[in-house]
């Protein structure tokens, strides 16, 4: 697994977030256990109802990643609300 | 340079003429083979500390010399890389362990075959395989060419041939090779390797006899104690083969269990042994669940306690844990026993 590859993916999300006063940050890539951590901020979000809901936004950033990461990864978004998957 | 010992013959320089040659002459296990030149013998033997002639044993069913030189003739021809030849050593001498006990497993009519299972920080390097499709489809070298070796080995060396020296009635598709590593940095528990005494940085091959793999999955249970109640009751169908025995004390089963199974396993059972002594104490039937002929055939064996359970096996530590697999969770296997042999975990030296 590629950091960068990860942290491209990660920052194509965070610049959509951002126009909405979001933002995504990535904590940690392992490559020896295939698992991304990433951080979603939305204390300064104009329009919180715009941002996804927590489980359709870590299948957004999933397949953000999946499309630069060939292999199989396990995506942990920290926030408002913890998801793994 | 080493000079070996083993015939030579003279084949066209074609790969078809190899292949062609291996099945008319049954010292291949029908698919195709690398020719095993000098060149590439030597190279193997390279990676090994042992000596060309080095006695490994003989090997069953019909006891065959095997020397480290006739190792690494079927090794090459197995396709493995050289610098992965000491894991196929220690496979073989894994298998020669008495208490694997080889002439049985080699000659029986159980479908048992030796199943590898690789420690240590090389897995990667040689494709061992220990993610998504580990058990079959991943591909990598390590892990399509080490187990098939060692079958090869027995084939060519120990003489095993289903109908004539095995009498297998299934066979099993292991039997070509399985060799799969253990995801040691997604395992909660002490790996496989380290519960043999080794430890992180060593390069260790466990072998199984194993009779086949068993899979199950859940999407049901949410509480990790519910999941591995239900693992319990699932490894301890009637017919499997511990419920034959006369005790349930000897050989094991390999509980294969993915990684996002093993996280949520480890919420509840934080120590492997937590895992495998509740696992072992709801592996049982109640005896009313046989027929009646066959109930009474386990009550005289002794197998029946005083609650009327028929435990699948006498302790939890023959119950093994072995973490690897895809993320997408859901699914386990059982590696079942032939219960008449014993793990064996040998270092692969360099």
């Amino acid at each position: 697994m590629n950091e960068t590859d990860v942290a491209a993916a990660v920052e194509e999300m965070a610049e959509l977030l951002r126009l909405d006063g979001g933002d995504l940050h990535l904590v940690s890539v392992d490559p020896a256990t295939d698992r991304i951590e990433v951080r979603l901020d939305i204390e300064d979000a104009s329009c919180v109802e715009c941002i996804l809901p927590p489980e359709h936004l870590r299948t957004v950033i999933s397949d953000a990643v999946s499309k630069r990461v060939p292999s199989e990864f396990e995506l942990i978004v920290h926030g408002p609300r913890t998801l793994s998957g | 340079m080493t000079a070996l010992q083993s015939p030579t013959m003279q084949v066209d320089d074609d790969p078809m003429a190899f292949y062609e040659l291996s099945l008319e002459q049954r010292w291949g296990d029908g698919a195709p083979l690398i020719p095993p030149t000098d060149e590439r013998v030597l190279a193997l033997l390279a990676s090994t500390p042992y000596a060309a002639d080095r006695e490994l044993g003989l090997l069953p069913p019909k006891y065959g010399t095997l020397t480290v030189e006739l190792a690494a003739v079927n090794a090459t021809m197995a396709g493995v890389e050289p610098e992965a030849f000491p894991f196929v050593i220690a496979a073989l001498e894994g298998v020669l362990s008495p208490e694997w006990n080889a002439y049985a497993l080699t000659t029986t009519t159980s479908s048992v075959h030796p199943m590898l299972i690789v420690n240590g920080p090389t897995r990667e390097r040689f494709g061992i395989d220990f993610k998504a499709g580990c058990l079959g489809g991943a591909a990598g070298r390590g892990s399509m060419t080490i187990g098939r070796a060692v079958s090869l080995c027995l084939r060519n060396v120990g003489g095993q041939r289903p109908g004539e020296t095995s009498r297998t009635v299934f066979g099993q598709p292991a039997r070509f090779g399985l060799c799969f590593g253990e995801w040691e940095e997604r395992s909660p528990w002490p790996s496989l390797a380290e519960r043999a005494g080794f430890d992180r940085a060593q390069e260790v091959v466990s072998v199984h006899g194993g009779k086949g793999n068993f899979p199950f999955a859940d999407v049901n249970n949410d509480d990790p104690a519910d999941l591995a109640y239900m693992i319990a009751k699932c490894i301890a169908f009637p017919l499997n083969n511990w419920y034959l025995e006369m005790t349930g004390d000897s050989g094991q089963l390999v509980l294969v269990i993915n990684p996002i199974w093993a996280e949520r396993l480890a919420r509840t059972f934080p120590d492997v042994e937590d895992l495998q002594g509740y696992v072992h104490e709801h592996a049982w039937q109640p005896i009313d669940l046989f027929r009646p002929t066959n109930q009474q055939v386990l009550i005289d064996k002794g197998r029946v306690d005083d609650k009327g359970r028929v435990y699948l096996c006498g302790r939890p530590d023959q119950l093994v844990p072995v973490v690897c697999g895809g993320l997408g969770g859901l699914h386990g296997q059982a590696l079942t026993s032939f219960v008449q042999s014993e793990i064996q975990s040998v270092e692969a030296r360099r």
